[in-house]
């Protein structure tokens, strides 16, 4: 197999559409609930001196938005993310959604403190507007399906394979594993092995100062014993290629740490968290569930027989 | 009464074992005419070993397909998919370049397609950090993030402009200290500050260590 082949093999493995579209749904429903319930606040930024505006590298051709731009770059965004959500218009909706959330959050960064939590929720709106996350579990598959039906025309199987799908979730397998492993490159350049004992982590327990980070922080071995544990989960993040019980364990393992971090730094990575999903067959999920909730509904349906004596 | 659960068989090149299933489940397509696609759920979730096995390479003219795929439900490759194709390859390549470059020069300034360099310097020190000003009517108040519309992380990476981490007082920090007042004075027209004082000090870590004797930076209204 030649190497465009290989490269080929790897990005474009036709998959479900239906876990794509899972996807979808878990993204767009997270992007919605950090601009609808988290960032509100940003809208103010607009009001902020340009002394602090340090504009992002995307950003720079263009112009600082005035309050009620601003306002109207939010609805606009709300909007899309809703249609992208429930499957309306789900392509428009997502390129729609896409660099205003990039736009949205890429203004709060420039700001002078730049997160990575996010980078994956960008990507992924990207990626699931180019692929064909809106055939299934969507607005727009239940419209198709009914036409068809009205016309008496093929309906579209359930169970649809698409390269681009599987290279939107092939995206994010690779964007998920890049940023633990240059975020475990970044302290080995800079610190080397001696971050453990760096002071890094140290700092910002004491920094953020929650509860748990000022218990913790007194007793330096549990902190180096952390970092140690940070960097090894991050310099390994390339397991997760692997199927199976070792990505499963890494997983649960990547899940905790990031608990952690929420408890103890404060510092949220819900939105990397969630791109993990990336790696599993979703649809399966979603017909468990199904499967689940049929038989609950019928559970609740049938009497309860009453035994005779 | 029992009642009669159906089972049935994956055909899949991988692994086939009996699967027990849901009448309904199993009615993937509703068109009479259509091959009955059973159980593609089970084989998704086989556990074969190897790197990415459930995603297998394509054969050298088709697109890719799983290898549980027996042909029905993958999407036709007309010329525009395969164009749509040769282009995100080209646009995959250019943006892994993108993120491996940012990532190995550690720059964020390029988000979304940044590098992760979060907490990776040496930390020997924890530095406190406040800021006060002197208001025409002589009293001294504290100057807050919240006074500027910044969190605290972006209102501190501000200051780390004027003083380092370690102690240190940069070039021009008055002059940075002097816009920050001028900009708090538009905020505060009616009792504008006169002065404004940014206190440094520094606590050698482990936590617990005394701290150093503070550095001020000192800007006063000529």
């Amino acid at each position: 197999m030649t190497l465009v082949r290989r490269w080929q093999a790897f990005w474009f493995p036709a998959v479900p559409v239906r876990r794509l579209a899972a996807f979808r749904i878990v993204m767009t429903a997270y992007a919605l609930f950090d601009v609808w319930l988290v960032s509100g606040f940003i809208s103010r930024y607009s009001l902020v001196d340009d002394e602090f505006y340090k504009a992002l590298v995307v950003l720079r051709p263009l112009p600082r938005l005035t309050p009620s731009l601003t306002s109207a770059v939010y609805a606009v965004l709300v909007i899309s993310l809703a249609l992208a959500l429930v499957g309306c218009f789900t392509r428009p909706a997502l390129w729609i959604a896409a660099p205003l959330y990039l736009w949205w959050w890429g203004t709060y960064y420039s700001f002078g403190a730049v997160h990575h939590g996010r980078i994956a929720v960008v990507v992924a709106l990207f990626v699931l507007a180019v692929g064909p996350s809106g055939r299934a579990y969507s607005v727009d598959s239940w419209l198709t399906r009914r036409r068809a039906a009205r016309l008496g025309a093929l309906s579209p199987t359930a169970d649809q394979r698409d390269e681009l799908a599987g290279w939107a979730l092939r995206v994010m397998m690779v964007l998920v594993v890049a940023a633990y492993v240059l975020a475990a490159y970044a302290k080995l350049w800079v610190t080397g092995p001696g971050w453990v004992r760096g002071g890094a982590l140290e700092a910002v327990m004491i920094k953020n100062g929650t509860p748990a980070a000022m218990l913790l922080v007194r007793h330096i071995w549990l902190v180096y014993g952390m970092a140690a544990l940070t960097l090894l989960l991050e310099s390994t993040a390339w397991l997760m290629f692997f199927r199976g019980r070792i990505r499963d364990a890494y997983v649960v393992a990547v899940v905790l740490f990031h608990i952690g971090t929420l408890l103890v730094l404060n510092i949220s990575f819900l939105g990397l968290v969630l791109a993990y999903l990336a790696f599993y067959d979703l649809e399966v999920g979603v017909d468990r569930i199904g499967a689940w909730l049929r038989q609950l509904s019928r559970a609740k349906a049938t009497p309860r027989e009453i035994p005779l004596r | 009464m029992h009642r009669v659960v159906p089972y049935t068989s994956v055909n899949s090149p991988s692994r086939q074992h009996p699967v027990r299933r849901d009448p309904e489940e199993s009615r993937v397509s509703k068109l009479p005419s259509e091959p009955q696609q059973q159980a593609p759920v089970f084989q998704a979730t086989g556990r074969s070993g190897g790197p990415t096995s459930t995603l297998a390479a394509p054969t050298a003219r088709r697109p890719a397909r799983d290898p549980s795929a027996n042909g029905h439900g993958v999407r036709p490759a007309t010329p525009r998919h395969r164009h749509a194709v040769v282009l995100l390859s080209v646009l995959t390549a250019i943006w892994l370049a993108a993120q491996l470059a940012a990532g190995l020069a550690m720059n964020v300034h390029t988000w979304p397609v940044a590098g992760f360099p979060m907490f990776s310097e040496k930390r020997p020190v924890v530095s406190e950090r406040r800021i006060e000003a002197r208001r025409r009517s002589g009293r001294l108040v504290a100057v807050n993030p919240g006074d500027f519309g910044l969190t605290d992380l972006q209102f501190l990476n501000y200051q780390r402009s004027m003083v380092s981490e370690t102690g240190m007082v940069k070039p021009k920090a008055v002059d940075r200290l002097g816009r920050l007042a001028a900009i708090w004075n538009r905020r505060h027209r009616d009792d504008p500050a006169v002065a404004m004082i940014l206190t440094h000090i520094v606590h050698p870590l482990p936590y617990g260590t005394p701290a150093r004797s503070p550095q001020i930076v000192r800007w006063n209204a000529s």
